[in-house]
């Protein structure tokens, strides 16, 4: 919740959003794809440099 | 394929979820609580309109490129009373509103509608208007007590069955909830097999009870020793939290967890035979680093989950 991200409410430090926590947030857009690169995904280095 | 209905994936015998047109589901994204409990309350404190609140906050969604969602809904607090009645109020509407604006930006949800833990955590003593059956009924007998279960399922049949105004249609036939996790993280009972899976059986009947032909899931990572209930059960996955570096831990930790994120073993358990597997909730909750993510979801996929969304 973007609103709320600057007062760390409720379960703290745990907000993700691109104003509060922009490594984060672009840590976690990677992941989007990484997460859809089917095929490449596996246990070996070549899976996040193929990305 | 095992499953024939009119929703928009299905599960293979090898238990891989696939669209209909045979591609591999693969989503990411987080989850996302304002309908309910402390985080409604904290969009109160600042003073916004909700709905502002999620329209702007699905947009960030979408910005991220997230396409999964999670939805954790306090209604067994907020939204029933102690027979499992459902109670229609503002946080249901909070909850109808944000189905419909995920599903415009193309995000897909698991929904899980009872959460199982307080509702009034962290800032509440009491609060009168909360009455349902999760804080009338202890959370340790949710899955054993004959009276607890009646009510978890009374509650599921009303709650699938309520019409979304929003987007014309009943919550149990919303296109873009993919999955239902019944009851988010329950005391389970692992040492009772045969009771594990007659719950788990009786919160499936419920769901199918309405005509609800979603994809149902069962915790597993509270005690990994129910893995052989939910293979007996007629539950279609299981639901994994990963927090390889702890929960909440008061401060910054410090490290390089890459050792740790590279395998989420349990998740390749054998005992949790040919059944979907989802995270419903993963972080590095108290790292500063910011490469653990596509690392994480790297062995999300290696291990052959399908559904990741980060807590928070």
């Amino acid at each position: 919740m973007l609103a709320t991200a600057p007062f760390n409410l409720g379960w703290q430090v745990h907000f993700l959003n691109l104003v509060a926590t922009p490594r984060k947030a672009l840590s976690a857009l990677i992941a989007v794809k990484a997460t859809q690169a089917n095929g490449i995904i596996g246990c070996s280095p070549r899976a996040i440099a193929a990305i | 394929m095992l499953q024939h209905s009119d929703e928009l994936v299905e599960l293979d015998d090898q238990g891989v979820i696939r669209w209909k047109d045979g591609r591999e589901v693969t989503l990411f994204g987080a989850n996302y609580c304002l309908p309910s409990a402390s985080d409604y309350r904290a969009a109160g404190k600042v003073g916004a309109h909700r709905k502002t609140l999620i329209e702007g906050d699905m947009a960030h969604f979408a910005r991220l490129g997230f396409d999964g969602l999670r939805l954790s809904f306090w209604g067994d607090w907020e939204n029933s009373e102690s027979e499992g009645n459902l109670v229609v109020n503002d946080h249901l509407d909070l909850l109808d509103y944000l189905i419909a604006q995920a599903t415009a930006r193309g995000i897909w949800m698991l929904l899980s509608p009872i959460v199982s833990h307080s509702s009034l955590w962290p800032d509440l003593a009491d609060d009168p208007q909360v009455i349902g059956f999760g804080r009338t009924l202890e959370k340790s007998r949710l899955g054993i007590d004959e009276k607890a279960i009646a009510a978890q399922c009374n509650y599921l049949r009303q709650f699938l069955d309520h019409h979304n105004p929003y987007s014309g249609q009943a919550l149990k036939d919303e296109p873009n909830i993919l999955f239902i996790e019944m009851i988010n993280e329950p005391c389970h009972h692992a040492e009772d097999f045969a009771g594990s899976v007659r719950y788990i059986n009786a919160l499936v009947d419920a769901v199918r009870g309405v005509g609800c032909q979603k994809l149902v899931f069962h915790n597993v990572s509270q005690d990994f020793a129910m893995a052989g209930p939910i293979q007996k059960s007629k539950v279609q996955g299981s639901s994994f939290g990963w927090y390889p570096c702890g929960l909440d831990m008061r401060g910054r930790v410090r490290g390089n967890f890459l050792p740790s994120v590279d395998d989420y073993a349990p998740i390749r358990a054998r005992e949790l035979g040919c059944k979907a597997k989802v995270v419903y909730e993963f972080d590095m909750p108290d790292t500063l680093e910011s490469c653990y993510y596509p690392a994480m979801a790297r062995t999300f996929r290696a291990v052959g989950a399908q559904f990741a969304a980060m807590f928070s």
